[in-house]
């Protein structure tokens, strides 16, 4: 097993001083190359998972092992360091940078890091440069073909690019680095069917690649086209975790989230 | 008269670029508005004295342990004060009203430990270089010449570096920075040795010139933050726009109005471009997804 949560339990305590348990013993297995997809209703607890296992959110018990790594103590850069990419929710690229340098700080460091090297070696620096900034070119050939627009656009900072097309240069970002997990949050949440067509390329190009996916979303279809197996977070623990095709996927009707996951592995079983 | 008067803005202003640079390092990548950095200023003064006058040393070398000596004390605020901070989650607030702490110990400190009255370094008439009307003291030309190709090597640090990069990524997004596995602690390390640096360099080169007291740190930190913020806050490059513009600014007021309005000029600018430009000179729009 690539990542392994064993009994994750976390709680909030809100303004009025009450405690609630959010996770109450969270056990799921992802194997190495899979495509797993994480459903549950909303406030369920899907993205403090997420930061639970990127290293965001420390006050949990449990273990999550990683790679045959306990990250309970580690920091995200870490975290981050060992493999696991993540993709949040809302824009992602950083606002001030050029889409070139976006995508290098994705790229692995193969610079000399101390502060005066490109002082005092300029042409081992320009040389990393020069292969970082050919990595990302190839990286954005080989997703969104030859003479893309966004080649053009190298150098346009960050915040200059719709939602939707930070989302898919965020992708191709986690596709740069060195991952062998990526983590998703939606994924195509706030995108058009475009966007959303070629996001379901990208995660299906990356894959093939070897990286594990394991990824938040509440879109059922784009689910059953892409993701190997299904878990289902509800009421603080995974009820669910199966193949997608062993799921009754025709019973998605105009029902309720919640309405909808019973019934869909209510059918299945 | 007046070409003298804007060499001599000039200079200054590149004085105050240096130390708005070392403000802004720490301020656009950490968002602690780092007061202390006055303290430093005058630590970095005061340094450079006892080691050139009373023990004698030769000014480059005084000034090269000036600088390493403020970097160390530059990272101890980050150490001791900034990051314990940090890791406790308190707010920007707190940690400005910290660093406020900090710059009463070292400048109490330093005033019991040397006195409050006004120290020099150059003690001897120094020679000059005349270009027709315009003159300018030997000084002056070491401030210019060392400040301009410091801030040079610093605009091409954080140009041309991995670290330059990383500063600005962390400047824009602390979170999506762990996220790609960069440690921001080993980061800030770097930016507080950096601001340490600057600010003691643009410490030394003013001292030389113009001598020191205890006092002289704020004065001289007010007027960087508003270099700063005319020249457009979130970019190193614009400090020295902004810096280079209130140093003529000031010396215009000064020759041809009167001395004692050349902090007040400050504030007035910076009132002007809080209320019609608060983007500052260089202007930098960003687009909101």
């Amino acid at each position: 097993m690539l990542l392994q949560l064993k009994d994750i339990h976390t709680s909030f305590t809100n303004s009025r001083n009450e405690t609630f348990d959010l996770l109450r013993g969270v056990s799921l297995d992802i194997e190495e190359g899979s495509i797993t997809a994480l459903m549950g209703g909303n406030g369920s607890g899907k993205t403090t998972l997420f930061n639970i296992i990127s290293g965001f959110h420390k006050n949990y018990s449990g273990s999550v092992i990683f790679d045959g790594h306990n990250l309970k103590r580690l920091p995200p850069h870490a975290i981050a360091s060992l493999g696991i990419g993540r993709l949040f929710q809302g824009g992602q690229l950083i606002p001030g940078l050029t889409l070139l340098e976006n995508l290098q700080l994705g790229a692995p460091d193969t610079n000399d890091n101390r502060p005066l090297s490109s002082l005092l070696k300029p042409h081992q620096t320009r040389e990393a440069d020069l292969q970082k900034k050919n990595k990302a070119i190839e990286s954005l050939i080989q997703l969104f073909g030859e003479g893309n627009k966004y080649l053009d656009k190298l150098y346009d900072d960050g915040s200059s690019f719709s939602y939707g097309a930070q989302r898919l240069l965020s992708l191709a970002r986690l596709m740069i680095g060195d991952h062998k997990l990526l983590l998703l949050d939606e994924p195509t949440s706030g995108v058009n069917q475009q966007f959303f067509d070629t996001i379901k390329s990208i995660i299906t190009q990356i894959a093939s690649t070897g990286k594990t996916i394991f990824f938040i979303e509440h879109n059922t279809k784009f689910i059953r086209d892409i993701a190997d197996s299904c878990a289902i977070l509800s009421d603080g623990i995974i009820t669910e975790h199966c193949p997608t095709d062993n799921i009754a996927w025709d019973v998605a009707k105009p029902l309720s989230y919640n309405t909808l996951i019973k019934q869909l592995f209510h059918e299945q079983s | 008269m007046l070409a003298q008067f804007i060499i001599n803005g000039l200079i200054m202003g590149v004085n105050y670029s240096l130390l708005a640079i070392g403000f802004a390092i720490v301020y656009n990548t950490t968002k602690i508005f780092h007061i202390a950095a006055a303290g430093l200023y005058v630590f970095a003064a005061y340094m450079f004295w006892l080691f050139s006058v009373p023990i004698g040393l030769h000014s480059i070398i005084a000034g090269l342990v000036s600088v390493i000596l403020t970097m160390s004390l530059s990272l101890l605020c980050e150490i001791g004060v900034y990051r314990p901070l940090k890791h406790l989650k308190a707010t920007n607030n707190v940690a400005m009203i910290a660093s406020i702490g900090l710059l009463a110990i070292i400048i109490n400190s330093i005033a019991m430990l040397f006195g409050n009255n006004a120290k020099v370094i150059q003690t001897v008439s120094s020679e000059s270089l005349t270009i027709g009307e315009i003159l300018i003291t030997s000084p002056q030309l070491i401030q210019v010449s060392v400040g301009v190709i410091i801030i040079l090597l610093i605009l091409i640090l954080l140009k041309r570096s991995g670290w330059g990069l990383r500063l600005r990524a962390l400047s824009d997004d602390e979170i999506l920075f762990k996220v790609l596995g960069y440690n921001p602690d080993a980061t800030r390390t770097v930016i507080f040795l950096m601001s340490g640096a600057i600010i003691a360099i643009s410490s030394d080169l003013t001292a030389y010139d113009l001598g020191l007291d205890p006092q002289m740190g704020m004065n001289f930190l007010v007027s960087a933050i508003v270099a700063m913020i005319i020249g457009g806050i979130g970019k190193t490059w614009t400090c020295l726009i902004g810096g280079l513009t209130l140093g003529v600014l000031q010396a215009l007021v000064s020759g041809y109005f009167s001395a004692s309005w050349q902090n007040a000029v400050s504030f007035i600018l910076l009132l002007l471009f809080l209320f019609l430009k608060p983007s500052g000179i260089a202007g930098i729009k960003t687009r909101t997804v």
